[in-house]
């Protein structure tokens, strides 16, 4: 505790006598502002950057989702129709096929494309009305061979019902997704909003900078710089005395005390010269 | 406006918040360098930039004139808010330019309203800063602007005069440059035992240095979503109320009760009559929730409703359980004892009670003037006699109070107000006690208040936190005419 106290206070004595001299002063209040515009370039790039890779990213797996779920209705329609082809046929021979692996693939690619929201449960519920489609499809090679069912009485019972169903799946999962793209549209435009906010702030931190340098330049140099030249002036047209002065602890104040220096000497000088004069002049009388 | 004094002085407010961003950057670094680390590294360059750079230039401190004294104070709080508002805006999440801006408003102002509706998500880093925020803001950022600047210079007593509450300053015969001093070793020692008691506890480091900083400044930011309830200990509870208490309790009392090791200054009539006050409606809340259909034990509506009770009349604001469930009668409770709050002279917001008993004892004498006009009164405040000009600035501080209360409640219908908190949030705001009833209850937020009257909120909380005079004051030179 002593030590840090002791430590303090040579630091604020330290600090007391320090002086900037004038180039110091213009070389930090420059770097300062500087330093904001650097890092206010650099924030814009680094979120330029983010938002374009988000963007491309987004972009991306927007179109690639709406590719998924075209073709998971698609496979859906196929198949249906060649089920109501074969139906219509009569025929065991040519029995249709589905590729239950893409089609699982697809939802897996569709829940994995979307982290949160009604998506991932719209899927789960694609999948159980698929499951249900499906088990009951596999029912078609059995009625086919079966004399005593109605082949398209089974149709229109069983299996278009499911159908149905998980056609209204896919439909509402298309909807969520839709929806769920609007939502990161909505997103999209508060990032792009939030983005622009660091590198705006350090814009105007830069601007508030560069307005208060101006002030402590015409403060601290040019008012004074204005002031000694009236006072210099009005010191060699009308012999007033130059008395001007200003808080400063820089070159131009030690400029300052030795114009008022010079200028004492001078009135001194002339004082003295005059004196001499008069007593010349009397001498010369007497 | 001298621009050179006024600009080294909010230069010295900022380098403060710097200083404590730097902290956070440390806290990041702790924590293996969260998301919220390269927010908090440029708004502490950016921040210690804009602070340092009138020190370039102005060297030595002029004299300082009353305009100047309250323009200093005005925009060391307003530039403090702004800056204190990147770290958010910068990291994202919840955070937009509004939401920063009221989150940075109710650290500073110790008010702890927040819009977060989930604190954990967070990176402890910012959560970290929002704890800090209160720091800063509970001691009052001109009185860190205080603690640098010489013992001697006479700008200090000056600032002094108009940063600490007018009543703070009549008591205990302490000089305004030793006051500053006094409030600043109280708050510390305040932070340090309620850190320490928390820790032994069995809260975690970083919990118990939150909620110090928290509980020290009168504030209510917890570092949990379900505020010292998520703790689920009633010991975390007492120490929590006691603390409270504390803080909300004049600090040169404490530290006079401290140095002279004697409580004949706890004698002190507007201590007696808060602590009566807060006993009352402590019991008269805890009955009614016993009484209640909620269910509860008898230990638990006391220690609920003594808690919920200290915390609005501390300004504290941290929640036990949800009030928005509670009967009418205890809410009604809350709100009336977030009117006139602590005590002048601690870190609680409100009117102070110091005020309304001044009110009282004013009321009081002009009815037994109607009654007796021939006979001559005095008023007394333990032994001093207070005359009408010590009572009409408080009084007219109080119908201010409530006019502001009208003019931003009239402000959010005219804009909506489309969940019906007006006037209690606006009550809360001014009195800086952050929660109030309802959605914006002890486990609520303000999240779902629009922009605007989240604007309005905050205006009253910087208004309530700097008592309206400074900033009317700063309003009327700006527009007065030369």
């Amino acid at each position: 505790m002593i030590i840090f106290a002791f430590m303090f206070a040579r630091l604020r004595n330290w600090w007391r006598e320090f002086r900037l001299s004038l180039r110091i002063k213009i070389t930090l209040s420059m770097s300062a502002i500087a330093i904001v515009l650097l890092m206010s370039s650099i924030i814009s790039i680094l979120e330029y950057k983010r938002m374009s890779n988000y963007v491309s990213d987004m972009i991306a797996d927007d179109i690639r989702n709406i590719h998924v779920a075209q073709r998971l209705v698609d496979a859906v329609d196929t198949y249906n129709l060649q089920v109501l082809a074969v139906i219509g046929d009569d025929k065991l021979s040519s029995l249709p096929d589905f590729d239950r692996t893409g089609f699982l693939s697809y939802c897996d690619s569709l829940r994995a494309g979307f982290g949160e929201g009604n998506v991932i449960p719209m899927a789960d519920s694609v999948l159980y009305a698929y499951s249900a489609y499906m088990l009951a499809s596999m029912e078609l090679e059995d009625v086919l061979q079966s004399n005593f069912i109605d082949t398209r009485d089974w149709y229109f019972t069983r299996l278009q019902p499911l159908f149905g169903r998980l056609r209204a799946y896919l439909d509402r999962l298309s909807g969520e997704m839709y929806a769920e793209l609007q939502q990161n549209s909505e997103n999209f435009d508060s990032g792009f909003y939030r983005s622009i906010i660091p590198g705006t702030v350090a814009v105007a931190v830069g601007i508030l900078l560069v307005f208060l340098l101006m002030f402590f330049i015409l403060a601290y140099y040019v008012n004074p710089i204005y002031k000694m030249h009236r006072s210099l002036g009005d010191f060699l047209k009308y012999r007033h005395r130059y008395t001007y002065t200003f808080d400063s602890s820089d070159q131009l104040g030690d400029l300052n005390a030795d114009v008022m220096e010079l200028t004492e000497e001078n009135r001194a000088l002339r004082r003295r010269n005059s004196a001499l004069r008069d007593s010349n002049k009397t001498e010369d009388e007497s | 406006m001298n621009l050179k004094v006024v600009s080294r002085n909010v230069g010295i407010a900022l380098l403060v918040s710097a200083l404590f961003m730097l902290l956070s950057v440390g806290v990041s670094f702790l924590d293996g360098r969260d998301s919220a680390m390269t927010p908090l590294l440029i708004s502490f360059a950016i921040t210690f930039i804009v602070g340092i750079f009138p020190f370039i230039f102005v060297r030595k401190i002029p004299r300082i004139s009353l305009k100047d004294g309250y323009m200093i104070i005005a925009l060391s709080w307003l530039l403090s808010f702004i800056f204190g508002a990147l770290p958010y805006a910068l990291w994202g999440g919840p955070f937009n330019i509004m939401n920063a801006w009221f989150e940075s408003v109710s650290g500073f102002t110790a008010t702890g309203a927040t819009i977060l509706e989930d604190i954990e998500s967070l990176p402890r880093s910012l959560v970290f800063w929002r704890a800090s925020t209160h720091f800063i803001g509970g001691l009052g950022v001109v009185v860190f602007l205080l603690l640098i600047i010489p013992t001697s210079s006479p700008m200090r007593l000056r600032l002094a005069n108009m940063e600490l509450s007018s009543l703070s300053r009549d008591d205990y015969k302490s000089r305004a440059n030793r006051t500053v001093y006094i409030f600043a070793y109280v708050y510390l020692v305040m932070v340090a035992l309620s850190f320490l008691s928390y820790l032994a506890a069995g809260m975690n480091w970083f919990d118990a240095i939150c909620h110090s900083f928290s509980v020290s400044a009168s504030g209510g930011f917890s570092s949990r979503n379900l505020s010292i309830a998520s703790f689920n200990s009633p010991v975390i509870a007492i120490i929590t109320i006691v603390f409270m208490l504390l803080t909300s309790i004049h600090f040169g009392l404490l530290f006079v009760t401290f140095a002279t090791r004697s409580v004949k200054p706890l004698r002190n009539p507007i201590l007696r009559f808060y602590l009566v006050s807060i006993v009352v409606i402590s019991v008269v809340t805890s009955l009614s929730l016993k009484f209640s259909n909620m269910d509860l034990s008898w230990g638990k509506a006391f220690l609920d409703g003594t808690f919920h009770v200290v915390s609005y009349a501390s300004t504290t604001g941290f929640g036990l359980s949800d009030n928005s469930v509670w009967p009418v009668l205890p809410c009604f409770m809350l709100v009336f004892v977030s009117l006139f709050c602590g005590c002048a002279g601690s870190t609680t917001g409100g009117l102070k009670v110091d005020r309304a008993v001044v009110l009282f004892k004013a009321i009081r004498m002009q009815i037994q003037k109607t009654l007796n006009p021939s006979t001559i009164y005095e008023m007394r405040l333990g032994k001093r006699i207070l005359h009408d000009e010590d009572i009409y600035p408080h009084v007219l501080y109080i119908a201010m109070f409530f006019m502001l209360v009208g003019i931003s409640a009239i402000l959010c219908m005219l804009f909506g107000d489309p969940n019906g908190h007006a006037l209690t949030g606006s009550l809360a705001s001014l009195a800086n006690v952050g929660p109030s009833i309802g959605t914006i209850g002890s486990m609520g937020n303000y999240n779902a208040e629009p922009g605007v009257i989240k604007f309005i909120f905050t205006a009253d909380m910087f208004l309530g936190r700097v008592e309206i005079y400074p900033v009317l004051a700063v309003f009327s030179s700006i527009f007065r005419r030369k």
